[in-house]
């Protein structure tokens, strides 16, 4: 399930070179900043993806990608 | 709910303004965020008014185009519904400033319905209803907004709205019609698409007397919306409805949202046509000028099914034949 989320996270955002070392432990403000625009991009790609419906603020009280996981299982 | 009329759509006239902006000319603080507003939004250019026009200036030349290319008289006109959330005037409504700037008769019945991007469909279910019981002989439904009342604070929906009008006419016929609509009404989230002080309640209450129109639209709202309401509304729909259209006509806030939806319906893409490329998130004008925009498709295809969703929060759907349409029409405003 992480390495479907990072593949996602790459294509959606455009991850640079230096930033494609993602692990569980990576703080996904540190890749990904919590403007609107980023969040709906999120939200829309996990409901497609893993057919799961997450609330923003849920979203938002994430601090690593293994958090994320968490919501998402 | 299902209406059997004796009015098909027999013509649709959109206006937008001749002056465009560009995506990549948007004011953002960094390139790869224009870059991913652009990807996302699907918006390569947008029409804009720059406010120097209004959603009854495009309306009143959608109009005035449409009764030309019909060869209708402007006395003709039995019924007018104007759909809008950027009217000219709070009051009155711009249904009157289209008599006026065109001369329809005193006659005519007129309607203002206030609504954003569920307009179209709003719109036409109430001319349907309206003129099936005033036995009204040729009706005109204008739909559409300006983006001169979204918050431009809010920057990504600010950037998201383009500017078009579109007149829809429709005209009594021998024959029946079937027109198949579904609307629901989500009033208690009314305040995702907000123009919290725009109104008495705002004098009333509050003591404030310097009124601001400007629109908030809340995003992030508006996706869950999508994903509780609007997909599993459209599920409904299309379990109801026939199944061999072809062509689906989707609103489009803009291209993730509407692929989303796409994509949850598991629809084919090409079958379901989009303009947001070259106008954005355009209101109640998106179904009727992307049906304009793929009139030969149509014309291939008449059966179509149309579904919209927006402030309310509301969604509505219909499925009706336009196999009659024989007026489509494109202008820009100089």
């Amino acid at each position: 399930m992480l390495e479907r989320l990072i593949s996602i996270l790459k294509e959606e955002f455009d991850l640079s070179e230096e930033q494609k070392a993602i692990h569980s432990d990576t703080k996904i403000q540190e890749i990904i900043p919590f403007s609107s625009l980023n969040i709906a991009i999120l939200l829309t790609s996990i409901e497609l993806e893993f057919d799961k419906t997450i609330e923003p603020v849920a979203l938002k009280k994430c601090e690593t990608l293994g958090d994320l996981i968490q919501l998402i299982a | 709910m299902r209406i059997q009329t004796t009015y098909p759509i027999v013509g649709i006239s959109a206006c937008y303004p001749e002056d465009k902006i560009d995506s990549v000319d948007l004011d953002f603080s960094d390139s790869k965020e224009r870059d991913l507003f652009i990807k996302k939004m699907g918006i390569r250019s947008k029409r804009t008014s720059h406010g120097n026009y209004t959603v009854k200036d495009l309306g009143v030349k959608a109009i005035d185009h449409l009764l030309l290319h019909l060869n209708w008289k402007r006395e003709e006109i039995d019924l007018l519904i104007s759909v809008t959330q950027s009217p000219d005037y709070h009051v009155p409504g711009n249904s009157r400033l289209y008599q006026s700037a065109l001369g329809l008769s005193e006659d005519c019945q007129f309607f203002d319905i206030n609504d954003g991007c569920n307009g179209f469909i709003q719109g036409l279910q109430v001319a349907l209803a309206y003129g099936q019981v005033s036995h009204a002989s040729k009706i005109i439904l204008v739909t559409g907004d300006t983006n001169i009342l979204t918050d431009k604070s809010r920057t990504e929906s600010y950037y998201l709205m383009g500017d078009a009008v579109c007149a829809t006419a429709l005209e009594k016929s021998s024959e029946i019609y079937d027109y198949l609509f579904s609307s629901k009404h989500f009033g208690t989230e009314y305040q995702a698409i907000y123009s919290k002080l725009s109104g008495a309640r705002v004098i009333a209450q509050e003591k404030i007397t310097s009124l601001s129109p400007l629109i908030f639209m809340d995003g992030l709202h508006i996706q869950s919306f999508i994903s509780k309401n609007v997909i599993p509304q459209i599920e409904r729909f299309e379990k109801l409805t026939s199944q061999d259209c072809l062509y689906r006509f989707v609103h489009q806030p803009n291209l993730m949202y509407f692929r989303y939806i796409v994509k949850k319906m598991d629809w084919n893409e090409d079958f379901c046509p989009n303009v947001l490329e070259d106008f954005g998130n355009i209101s109640s004008a998106s179904i009727p000028l992307t049906i304009l925009r793929s009139v030969k498709k149509v014309r291939q295809h008449p059966k179509i099914s149309c579904y919209s969703f927006g402030v309310g929060l509301t969604f509505a759907a219909v499925q009706c034949q336009l196999d009659k349409l024989r007026v489509t029409i494109e202008s820009a405003y100089p």
